[in-house]
């Protein structure tokens, strides 16, 4: 069982993923988490990525803060730290009617949280809130 | 003429994408499509709205789309299970 650990922001959760470009080359990104993105999507990223679409997916309707027909694709992804390598759905989008907070750039939800055994914020040693991703090979 | 060969290309991306878009709605609605049957659970590899793989995992029907095709932009890959609405926020 291996652990990653992320500092927290300052008012949200976010993790740091690896994604593989078509070219091969690695783009990490700092992605909000959060749960109640719920659905067939892992990611929201924005749409000027789209190079990191290894495959086309049907388009998708959603709700909520993105609504309608949603552009997506096929992704690898990686997390620092962790022996895990996934292909996932990731929405590509417009992210300006999200809010993200500073310094993210996309949003992972529960899609993604359940390829791990665990996950979830914590206080650690040094009072500082940090999140955890757990992985069993 | 340069920018005419790209418009063309970018146009061929999109009927392609649409025809495939079909194919998949149909799919995962019905779970068969041109006489084949599909399980839960199985991905299907699209190519020119023809099926052109069907396995186990999104990375098996990848490679088997990428080596008949290695251009990300051509083919489509399908979870074979219904479609869901993705809630974000």
């Amino acid at each position: 069982m291996a652990i990653a650990y992320f500092t927290s922001l300052e008012d949200a959760e976010a993790v740091e993923v690896d994604f593989v470009h078509v070219n091969g080359q690695v783009l990490t990104m700092k992605l909000l988490v959060d749960s109640g993105f719920t659905g067939e999507g892992s990611f929201v990223l924005p749409r000027e990525e789209s190079g990191l679409i290894q495959a086309f997916i049907e388009r998708a309707q959603a709700t909520g803060a993105l609504s309608g027909a949603q552009d997506r694709g096929w992704v690898i992804c990686r997390v620092p730290g962790l022996d895990f390598e996934g292909m996932m759905i990731a929405v590509f989008s417009d992210l300006t009617p999200l809010r993200l907070p500073a310094g993210t750039d996309g949003m992972v939800g529960l899609s993604f949280l359940r390829h791990f055994a665990g996950w979830g914020a914590e206080r650690a040693a040094d009072r500082q809130w940090r999140f955890f991703l757990e992985y069993t090979v | 003429m340069y920018s005419q060969e790209v418009q063309m290309e970018e146009n061929r991306i999109v009927i392609e994408f649409d025809r495939n878009e079909e194919v998949a709605r149909k799919i995962r609605q019905d779970r068969r499509w041109n006489g084949r049957q599909f399980q839960l659970g199985e991905y299907v590899a699209l190519l020119d709205a023809d099926v052109v793989a069907v396995a186990d995992s999104p990375e098996g029907a990848l490679s088997a789309l990428r080596s008949i095709d290695p251009k990300p932009s051509r083919g489509m890959v399908v979870p074979v299970r219904p479609s869901v609405v993705d809630v974000i926020r």
